[in-house]
């Protein structure tokens, strides 16, 4: 690696963060909007042109806002605890190509990497909780930890199929695969475990019972202020962000589409799926606990299973 | 020259997070020593060129392992200093059969290696074996082992499903 090529990936580096952190911040724009219009009301449209301006009106907001750490917290960790939840997931990002091109990295073991780096959020998370010395937020840490491991093994196994199917762990290989007949249509079953193992990695409603307000104040993150408190609410959308991606990415063809050119299909796929996280927010009421529990262990995890053994089997025979 | 600053980085983390998984007082830092350490071995294995390797490495420990780890010690909240070893008859009965257990594996990877296997080409895989090449190797080889220890897997799942399953539930 001479001198030139490190400088030229750290530019790199620093544009894609700097289109994520954007993004990250109109995202919390766009998901206000929709609920307002999916609740028939306006939702915040007073800063700016449209309440364009209104991510930048609550970065400012949470910046001057008093910064308070509980008498009894452990400081490091609950100092340390939103970085690692931020860190890990734009981490991630590293390997998500947003064409052929366009990538950060393009390694031949992207899912495994993406596999590596999204469970290590549940650290800040766990840490977030067991640090403020506040038993609500314990007790939603515990539960962020217990979520997010039952389902990143059927989370893992239904991505198991499109891997079969392109013959390959590097993401623009996998587009590449897509390319004519979007793995949708071939891997309908993997396609809804993804998207309902997705949407409980990133601890949306329905699955957000980590911050279940009527129980546990807001979980984790009850005792955090300040900038602190943004950056896990930055790593909430990040995550959403790249949930949208991969789902895009894996499923729907990534980049591949007609008519337009290909660095416009993924932001219009990107938008659709995020726009399905938001209407299924608005639309579901949180599950019970018990009911997490069952849905990840006795029929997400048989159905991924089966899922995999059917995608093989065929695979073999056509072939 | 970048290489080695990553190299000498990685190293000391890697040896001084490890010593402070033993000297550390607070379990929780205890255990966040140990996920600095794993990362840090991780990083060393990437820069071998075994991604694949490294990857696992954050998979298996950090993303599973280490997660009950810090689950367990945030459960348990421990003061004092950890309780002595019990001595029961289903104790003995456990050991026994774990020592049972070891010896059968035991006995049958000797058993494996004496048998024909083809020559091994190379003396083992490359650091920079891909994920093919180690499945490969996996499923056929070493497919013995790798079956003992998911049976293994199993039993410990089944035996922690009943050590910790409560004789009357509670309605």
């Amino acid at each position: 690696m001479t001198t030139m090529d490190f400088l030229l990936g750290l530019i790199r580096i620093l544009l894609i963060f700097s289109v994520i952190m954007g993004l990250v911040a109109y995202m919390t724009l766009m998901e206000r909007r929709f609920l307002g219009f999916f609740q028939l009301r306006l939702g915040p449209n007073r800063v700016g042109p449209g309440g364009l301006f209104q991510p930048i009106a609550d970065g400012i907001k949470l910046f001057f806002k008093e910064d308070m750490t509980v008498s009894h917290a452990n400081r490091v960790w609950f100092l340390l605890a939103p970085a690692i939840a931020l860190t890990s997931v734009l981490a991630c990002f590293a390997v998500v190509p947003a064409s052929a091109t366009i990538v950060v990295a393009d390694m031949p073991v992207a899912v495994l990497y993406l596999l590596a780096f999204s469970s290590m959020g549940v650290y800040g998370i766990l840490l977030a909780g067991w640090s403020s010395n506040n038993k609500y937020s314990l007790l939603g840490g515990l539960r962020a930890a217990a979520q997010m491991i039952s389902y990143e093994i059927p989370l893992a196994l239904s991505i198991v199929g499109v891997l079969i199917l392109s013959g390959s762990m590097s993401l623009v290989e996998i587009v590449k695969a897509q390319e004519g007949l979007w793995f949708i249509v071939k891997q309908p079953l993997g396609f809804v475990l993804f998207l309902i193992c997705i949407s409980a990695e990133t601890n949306r409603t329905p699955f957000d019972l980590l911050e279940c307000e009527n129980e546990l104040v807001a979980g984790y993150q009850t005792e955090y202020s300040s900038m602190k408190f943004g950056l896990f609410y930055m790593a909430e959308y990040a995550h959403i962000l790249l949930a949208s991606c991969l789902v895009s990415l894996f499923f729907l063809g990534g980049w591949n589409g007609p008519l337009l050119p290909a660095p416009l299909w993924l932001p219009i796929k990107v938008f659709f799926v995020f726009a399905l996280f938001v209407w299924v927010r608005a639309t579901f009421p949180r599950v019970r606990y018990d009911q997490l529990m069952t849905l990840s262990w006795k029929v997400l995890l048989p159905l991924a299973f089966l899922n995999l053994m059917a995608t093989a089997v065929l695979t073999v025979y056509l072939t | 020259m970048i290489e080695s600053i990553l190299f000498w980085g990685l190293a000391l983390a890697a040896v001084s997070s490890a010593l402070c998984v033993v000297v550390l007082r607070n379990p929780v830092n205890c255990v966040m020593a140990l996920l600095a350490a794993m990362l840090a071995t991780a990083g060393l294995y990437a820069l071998m060129g075994a991604t694949v390797l490294a990857l696992f490495q954050i998979i298996v420990y950090i993303g599973a392992v280490l997660v009950l780890f810090l689950f367990v010690v945030m459960l348990l909240d421990l003061k004092g200093p950890a309780a002595g070893i019990p001595r029961s008859a289903a104790a003995v009965a456990v050991s026994a059969a774990a020592v049972g257990l070891t010896a059968g594996m035991a006995w049958f990877g000797w058993k494996a290696m004496n048998l024909s296997i083809p020559a091994d080409p190379g003396g083992g895989l490359r650091p920079e074996a891909g994920v093919a090449e180690i499945a490969l190797e996996l499923f056929s080889r070493h497919l013995l082992v790798f079956e003992l220890t998911s049976v293994l897997l199993l039993a410990a799942a089944v035996g922690a499903v009943l050590v910790t399953r409560k004789e009357k539930e509670p309605s």
